[in-house]
């Protein structure tokens, strides 16, 4: 008390209390840390569709080059094709080769494409049909990537991943069988 | 008694800032929060990786540079700004008609960008402008990432793209 009666004909100035502030900015810090969000990095890859063709306008040009990665859904390993949403498994064509026939199918190791050895092959295969393409496309060899509806997005993705790593540039998806 | 004293002596009191301060400060929060749930143009999806996915553009402020995110759930349900759109005659039908078409988005949608010259081999239609990434969900079904690019080929828009994740999942 005696020191306060002092000080008070000193000095004027006015301390500024801190504590309140810090308070309230640790109270800040705290909810914005919970309240951030951890997203996963998030890319995209270009998938452009063909602005020359019309949905059915004449006969479309085949290049007898383009090579038309296909990923079935079958209903199990060495089945039939299957229309069932669930349960089914991709098989991954490309022209007469199924690459994953046997016993390695998709549905056991997806999640790694450029590791995984099924993706691994694919990307050799489109590396050499590219350096072998003699076709006269400007934008060099064509890819068609034909996935049955059932398939998941997934290995959609990983396919076209595989093209864009081959350095593809003209890819495109087939048309849906059934118009929607 | 001394201090009742004091008080009485001092001219001026000194206006205390603290309370303002708490109250600018819970202000602040609110307001970030509210445009925080506003923000619903991506939905918490879990994306398929993909090692070759580029970062995606930075978002400017002109409206050419702008991207339309268009989210497929798992179940197929197309969802845009937070609205559900379905051209797929199941889902209509199950959700009685209570989602729009999205075909019909998307036309409205492309009428506001400009379009580029018609290529040749196909007159009819002129390619827009206007950028659309789509979000799909890893599980999906392939068809329902089918819809929308049918949506968007027929309305030529044809600057399409997949949204991969970035960073390799666990094993």
């Amino acid at each position: 008390m005696s020191k306060k009666k002092g000080s008070r004909f000193e000095s004027e100035e006015v301390e500024l209390e801190m504590t309140p502030m810090i308070d309230i900015v640790f109270n800040l810090l705290i909810f914005f840390m919970c309240a951030t969000k951890f997203r996963t990095p998030e890319g995209m890859i270009e998938s452009y569709l063909p602005k020359d063709k019309g949905q059915a306008a004449g006969t479309p040009q085949i290049d007898l080059n383009e090579v038309r990665i296909k990923l079935l859904w079958y209903d199990g390993p060495g089945g039939r094709p299957t229309k069932a949403e669930k349960g089914g498994y991709v098989v991954l064509k490309v022209g007469d080769e199924v690459f994953n026939g046997g016993s390695t199918f998709l549905g056991t190791h997806q999640r790694y494409p450029s590791m995984d050895p099924v993706w691994a092959t694919l990307h050799s295969k489109l590396v050499e049909f590219k350096a072998g393409y003699k076709g006269g496309g400007e934008k060099g060899l064509p890819v068609i990537i034909d996935a049955r509806k059932q398939v998941p997005t997934k290995y959609v993705v990983s396919a076209l991943n595989e093209v864009v790593r081959a350095g593809i540039q003209d890819v495109t998806f087939a048309a849906p069988e059934i118009d929607y | 008694m001394a201090r009742k004293k004091k008080t009485q002596q001092e001219p001026e009191p000194k206006p205390d800032l603290t309370p303002m301060i708490d109250i600018v400060f819970n202000l602040i929060i609110f307001f970030m929060i509210v445009s925080e749930l506003s923000n619903l143009t991506v939905e918490q999806l879990e994306l398929a990786y993909a090692s070759e996915s580029q970062d995606p553009p930075k978002a400017g402020g002109k409206k050419q540079d702008k991207v339309l995110q268009v989210n497929v759930m798992p179940d197929g349900l197309v969802k845009i700004n937070g609205h559900g759109y379905t051209d797929d005659p199941k889902l209509k039908a199950a959700s009685k008609g209570q989602y729009p078409s999205l075909k019909e988005f998307i036309e409205t949608e492309a009428a506001g960008y400009e379009r580029e010259e018609p290529d040749p081999a196909n007159p009819n239609l002129a390619p827009s402008k206007m950028k659309v990434n789509i979000r799909a969900d890893k599980e999906t079904m392939f068809k329902n990432v089918q819809q929308v690019f049918d949506a968007c080929q027929k309305n030529g828009v044809y600057k399409t793209s997949l949204a991969a994740s970035k960073d390799a999942p666990n094993k």
